[in-house]
C-alpha cells in the first residue's frame, strides 16, 4: 500500500504467480481487469490485483450521502490535508486522527504534520454523517481496508488458494499500518514487515536479478536437428545475452546460462520447455517425461518437434550491501524495549494509551504485545490488540494471538 | 461444519480446476479447431452427477454437458454395471451426450480411497468424425447416420490404460486420423487434470467438508438465481422467430411461452415446428443450453454456474419438434444454427420483461464452413470453422463487429494456422462495413472471408442462416444486413444458398459474408 494504490499478488512455494495474458490499457473494476476492455498481450505477467487505496486516497460523500473512499487521490503533492497544502480528507488524515500515525511529524521528525488540519477536514465529513470525528476516521480506515481485503481475496480465494495458508508480507509506506486488519479479515495468522517497507518496491527494482531471454526458432523434428548448428546458435545467444546483461550492470562473475528447448509432439500448438541436450535421444526422453508429468501420458514413437532453442541468462547487479541510508537513524539498539512515548490511539470506540517504539532501537529478539505503534523513518507499523510483534533479524514478524 | 471462507475457497478452486482442464486440453490438442479456436468445454460434477463447476468456454457445450452426463451414466449403469475406478468413458451419440456427433464427450469417474467423489467431463468438437461430407455436417443429411460415426458410451480408458481399439475406431472413421487420436489424448489429459485437483481438495479439507461446501455452493447459486428471476417480475411472455429452410424461406418456427413466477421460470416450446428432414434439429440438451445461457446473461452472470442455477428453471419441448427430435433425425446443425435462433427467441421474450437489459438480435448464425478433401499426394484433410457476425447493439453501446456471440465463444483460426495446416489460402478477411443495423446504438458489422482452394480436390459445406430474414433490431432499431455466400470460379462469381454442399476445384474462391447485428433504439 503506497500513496495512491494498493496491489496484491500471491507467492506459492517461493514462486510469484504468473498470468499468461494481460490486457494493456484495459479498465479495472474493484481490482479485476474488465475482460475485453483493453488489448490482450500474450506474455507472462506477475499476477497482480490492484485497487485505488493509498495514504493519499480521498474520502468523500456521494450523492446519497454515503461515505466513500477513492478512487481519487491527493497523491504526494498536494498530499493529505496534514501536509498543509490541501483540504482533502485522506486515509493518512484518518490515521492521524486515530493516533496511529505520529500527529506532529513523519520521516523521523523531518516532515511536519498538521494534525489539526486532518481533524478539521474529517470533521466536515463527520458533521454531514452526523457522527464523531473519530467514528468518521475509523469508517474511512474500514472502507479502505475492505477495498484492500478484496484484492487479496482476488489473488487467493478467487484463484482457489486458501489465504489462511499464507503469510502476509506488508510493504509500501502504508502497508504496515493496515496489515493486521487485512490479515484478520482473511484469517491470516502471520504478517511480515520488510526492512524498509517504504522502499521495498524500489529496492526490488534495483536489486532483483536480471534476466535476458534469447529465443531462436528451430522447428525441426528432434531426430533431424543439426546439433552443431544448435550449439553454435546457443553460443551466439550467450554472447549476446552476456553483452546485454553487462550493459545493464550485471556483475560478470554472477552471469549464468540455462539452455532449453521448447518442444511438442508434431501436430500440437503449445510447447513444453525442457532442458537442452545435444544428444537427440536424451531430448526425446526428457520430452516424453515432461509430457507425462504435465498431461498424465506420453506417446512413445510420436515425432517430437523442437520449436525453439531458448537461452535464459541471469546475472546479479552489484548490491548496495549497506541498507539505504537516506535517514539518520541513530544506532542505539539495546536489549531492552522501552517505548519512546505513549500515544492516544483510537481502539474500537475510545482512545487508549498505547506505547510507541522506535523500530531502529528494538532489540534483536524483542517481543511486544499489541496494541503498539512502531515508528520508522519510512513507515509506521500498527500492532493491533490481538497481535504480537517479534523482531527477527531485519524483519518484523507479527503473529495473531489465538 | 464448513465456514464461509472454506466454502468460497473450494467453490473457486473447483472453477479454477475446470479452467485448468480446458488449458490442458488446448495445449495437448492436435487439431486447429481445438488448439486455436478453443472449441471445447470442461466441467466437474459431484458424485450424484450434479454440475458443481464449469469453465466458461462454449455455452452450447456447457448447458448440454449436465444433460449428457446424466444420460451417459444411466446407460453405463444399465448396460455395463456402473462406473469403476480407473475408467474413462467416451460417447458422441447426440441423443445421449447432448449436442452433435462432432462433439466427443469424455467422462472420468473420480475416486478417493475407493470412494466415488465426483466426475470430470469434457467435450471437444472433432473437426471430422466421418459421414458423407468432410466436417461431418453435410447440409443434406437425411438422418443421423449420414452425419458420421455414432459412438454410444464405451470405455476409452480401463485401469488407467487407454483402450487402443476404441481410438482405432475413431481413427478409421475420420478423414483426419492423426488429429483424432491426438485430440482424444488431449481430452484424456484434461480429465486427469480435473481429477488431480478434486482429489487434492478432498485431501486438503476432507470428504465431508468438501461435500458440504459443494452442497452449500449449489444452494447459494439456487438462491441467487431465484432472487434474480424474481427481480425480473412475474409475467407471461411470448416470442417467435424463424430459421430458413433449404430454399431460403424462413418457415421453420421456434415458438416460446416464457412464464416467470415468483423466482422461477417455465419455458414451453409448444407451437414450435416439427422436426425437419435435414440437420437443423436440436437435441434437447442443446435446447436446455440455450435456456441456461440466456437466463444467465440477462439475470446475473456472476452467479457461480452449477446445478443450483438449473433448479428454478423448467423447460418443456414436445417430443418430435425441432427442439426435441426423435432419433435418428439429423442434428449436426442443431447446436450451431438452431441453438442460435433459440437464444434469439428466449432473449426476445426476456426483452419484454427487461427491455433495458437485452440487446438487439445479433447475426444469429454461426456461419459454419466445412472444407475437406485430398491433397495431390493423397493425404486427406478436414477444416472446420464458425465465423463471427455482428453483435446486436446493446442498450448502452454499439454492438461489436465480427465476433462470436451467444452460443459459441470460439476464437477465429488465424490465417497463418489455416495456410500452414491446409491447402487453402485466405484471399480476403475483413469487416463488412455498413452491415450493422442503424439505431441510437449501431449493430456490429459482420465479417467477410474469402477462401481459395490451392490444390487437390475438396468438398465444401456451408451452413448459415439469416440470409433471407434480417437480424431484427430492438426498441426501434433497424435490422442488420443479411449474410451471403458466393463462389468465384474461372473469374465468374455466382451466389450460393445459405445451406449448401458443393465440390471445389483448385482456384475456386468461396466468399462468406456474415450478417450484421440489429440496432438498438430509433436512429
Amino acid at each position: 500500500m503506497g500513496g495512491t494504490t494498493a496491489k496484491a499478488g500471491a507467492i506459492v512455494d517461493g514462486i510469484a504467480q504468473v498470468a499468461g495474458e494481460f490486457e494493456a490499457a484495459g479498465r479495472t473494476h474493484s481490482g479485476r481487469t474488465v475482460k475485453g476492455s483493453g488489448y490482450p498481450v500474450r506474455f507472462p505477467f506477475v499476477d497482480l490485483a490492484e485497487v485505488s487505496a493509498g495514504g493519499g486516497t480521498i474520502a468523500w460523500l456521494d450523492d446519497g450521502g454515503s461515505l466513500r473512499v477513492g478512487p481519487l487521490s491527493a497523491g504526494a503533492d498536494p498530499g493529505p490535508a496534514c501536509y498543509g497544502k490541501s483540504d482533502a480528507a485522506t486515509v493518512t488524515d484518518a490515521n492521524v486522527v486515530l493516533g496511529r500515525l505520529n500527529p506532529r511529524h513523519l520521516l523521523g521528525g523531518a516532515f511536519p504534520i498538521d494534525a489539526a488540519r486532518s481533524r478539521s477536514t474529517i470533521e466536515t465529513l463527520a458533521r454531514a454523517l452526523s457522527m464523531s470525528v473519530e467514528a468518521a476516521a475509523a469508517g474511512i480506515v474500514t472502507l479502505v481496508d475492505s477495498a484492500m481485503a478484496k484484492v487479496l481475496r482476488i489473488v487467493t480465494v478467487e484463484r482457489g488458494l486458501d489465504p489462511r495458508d499464507f503469510t502476509l508480507v506488508a510493504f509500501g509506506g502504508g502497508g504496515p499500518l493496515h496489515a493486521c486488519a487485512l490479515a484478520d479479515e482473511l484469517g491470516i495468522a502471520r504478517v511480515v514487515i520488510t526492512e524498509h517497507p517504504g522502499l521495498f518496491s524500489a529496492s526490488g527494482l534495483l536489486n532483483a536479478e536480471l534476466h535476458v531471454n534469447e529465443v531462436r526458432s528451430v522447428l525441426r523434428a528432434a531426430g533431424e536437428i543439426d546439433s552443431e548448428a544448435v550449439e553454435k546458435a546457443f553460443a551466439c545467444s550467450e554472447e549476446r545475452a552476456r553483452a546485454a546483461l553487462a550493459e545493464q550492470g550485471a556483475q560478470a562473475a554472477t552471469i549464468a546460462f540455462r539452455r532449453e528447448y521448447d518442444a511438442r509432439y508434431r501436430g500440437q500448438s503449445f510447447e513444453l520447455t525442457i532442458e537442452y541436450d545435444r544428444v537427440p535421444g536424451v531430448v526425446e526422453e526428457r520430452f516424453h517425461e515432461a509430457h507425462r508429468v504435465r498431461y498424465g501420458y506420453d506417446v512413445p514413437g510420436e515425432v517430437i518437434e523442437v520449436v525453439n532453442a531458448r537461452l535464459t541468462a541471469t546475472g546479479a547487479v552489484a548490491r548496495d550491501e549497506s541498507p539505504p541510508s537516506c535517514h539518520p537513524e541513530p544506532c542505539r539498539r539495546t536489549t531492552r524495549n522501552e517505548p519512546i512515548a505513549t500515544r492516544s490511539v483510537w481502539l474500537d470506540d475510545t482512545f487508549v494509551d498505547v506505547p510507541v517504539f522506535e523500530r531502529a532501537a528494538l532489540a534483536p529478539a524483542a517481543q511486544i504485545d499489541g496494541p503498539a505503534v512502531v515508528e520508522a523513518y519510512d513507515s509506521t507499523t500498527y500492532v493491533a490488540p490481538s497481535w504480537s510483534l517479534a523482531v527477527d533479524g531485519d524483519l518484523l514478524v507479527l503473529q495473531a494471538t489465538p | 461444519m464448513t465456514d464461509p471462507i472454506t466454502t468460497e475457497v473450494i467453490k473457486n478452486a473447483l472453477v479454477y480446476a475446470a479452467e485448468e482442464m480446458g488449458i490442458a486440453v488446448r495445449n495437448a490438442a492436435y487439431s486447429p479447431n481445438i488448439k486455436e479456436r478453443l472449441d471445447h468445454s470442461c466441467a466437474l460434477f459431484d458424485r450424484f452427477g450434479r454440475l458443481i463447476a464449469q469453465a466458461e468456454h462454449i455455452p452450447v457445450h456447457l448447458g448440454s454437458l449436465p444433460w449428457g452426463l446424466k444420460r451417459m451414466l444411466e446407460i453405463v449403469d444399465r448396460k455395463h454395471g456402473g462406473v469403476h475406478e480407473g475408467e474413462m468413458w467416451v460417447a458422441n451419440d447426440p441423443y445421449v451426450a447432448g449436442t452433435h456427433l462432432n462433439d466427443v464427450t469424455l467422462l472420468r469417474p473420480i475416486f478417493e480411497s475407493g470412494r466415488l467423489i465426483g466426475y470430470a467431463a469434457n467435450k471437444a468438437h472433432h473437426a471430422d468424425v466421418g459421414g458423407s461430407a468432410p466436417g461431418s455436417m453435410p447440409a443434406d443429411a437425411a438422418d443421423l447416420y449420414a452425419e458420421g460415426l455414432v459412438v454410444p458410451p464405451l470405455r476409452l480408458v480401463r485401469e488407467d490404460r487407454v483402450v487402443d481399439e476404441i481410438v482405432e475406431l475413431f481413427r478409421a472413421n475420420s478423414r483426419t486420423p492423426e488429429a483424432r487420436s491426438g485430440d482424444l489424448r488431449a481430452q484424456i489429459a484434461g480429465n486427469y487434470t480435473g481429477e488431480r485437483r478434486l482429489r487434492e481438495l478432498c485431501d486438503r479439507y476432507g470428504f465431508e467438508i468438501l461435500e458440504a461446501s459443494i452442497a452449500r455452493g449449489l444452494d447459494d447459486s439456487e438462491r441467487r438465481m431465484r432472487a434474480a428471476l424474481r427481480a425480473l417480475g412475474d409475467g407471461v411472455f411470448n416470442a417467435t422467430d424463424y430459421l430458413e429452410d433449404r430454399d431460403g424461406e424462413p418457415r421453420i418456427r421456434i415458438a416460446l411461452r416464457l412464464e416467470l413466477r415468483d423466482g422461477s421460470a417455465r419455458l414451453d416450446y409448444a407451437g414450435t415446428s416439427d422436426q425437419v428432414g435435414f440437420p437443423l434439429n436440436a437435441v434437447f440438451g442443446v435446447t436446455l443450453s440455450g435456456v441456461h445461457y440466456a437466463l444467465r446473461a440477462i439475470t446475473d452472470p456472476t452467479i457461480p454456474m452449477n446445478d443450483g442455477c438449473f433448479r428454478p428453471v423448467e423447460v418443456h419441448a414436445p417430443e418430435g419438434v425441432l427442439l426435441n427430435p426423435r432419433r435418428p433425425a439429423p442434428v449436426s446443425g442443431g447446436n450451431v444454427e438452431t441453438s442460435m435462433r433459440n437464444a434469439d427467441v428466449i432473449l426476445q421474450a426476456l426483452a419484454q420483461a427487461a427491455p433495458q437489459r437485452v440487446p438487439a438480435c445479433s447475426g444469429g448464425t454461426m456461419s459454419n464452413v466445412m472444407l475437406g478433401g485430398a491433397r495431390p499426394d493423397g493425404r486427406t484433410w478436414a477444416f472446420y470453422e464458425t465465423n463471427g457476425c455482428g453483435m446486436g447493439a446493446r442498450p448502452t453501446s454499439d454492438g461489436v463487429d465480427a465476433i462470436h456471440v451467444h452460443m459459441t465463444n470460439t476464437l477465429n483460426t488465424p490465417i497463418e494456422a489455416i495456410e500452414r495446416e491446409y491447402p487453402l489460402r485466405i484471399v480476403r478477411y475483413e469487416i463488412a462495413p455498413g452491415t450493422g443495423g442503424a439505431g441510437r446504438y449501431r449493430g456490429g458489422n459482420g465479417l467477410l472471408r474469402s477462401i481459395e482452394l490451392v490444390e487437390g480436390t475438396a468438398y465444401a459445406t456451408l451452413l448459415a442462416d439469416r440470409h433471407t430474414r434480417r437480424p431484427p433490431g430492438a426498441q426501434g432499431g433497424q435490422p442488420g444486413a443479411r449474410g451471403r455466400h458466393s463462389l468465384m470460379r474461372h473469374g465468374v462469381e455466382r451466389p450460393l444458398g445459405a445451406k449448401v454442399g458443393l465440390p471445389l476445384e483448385p482456384g475456386d474462391v468461396l466468399t462468406i459474408q456474415t450478417p450484421g447485428g440489429g440496432g438498438y433504439g430509433a436512429p
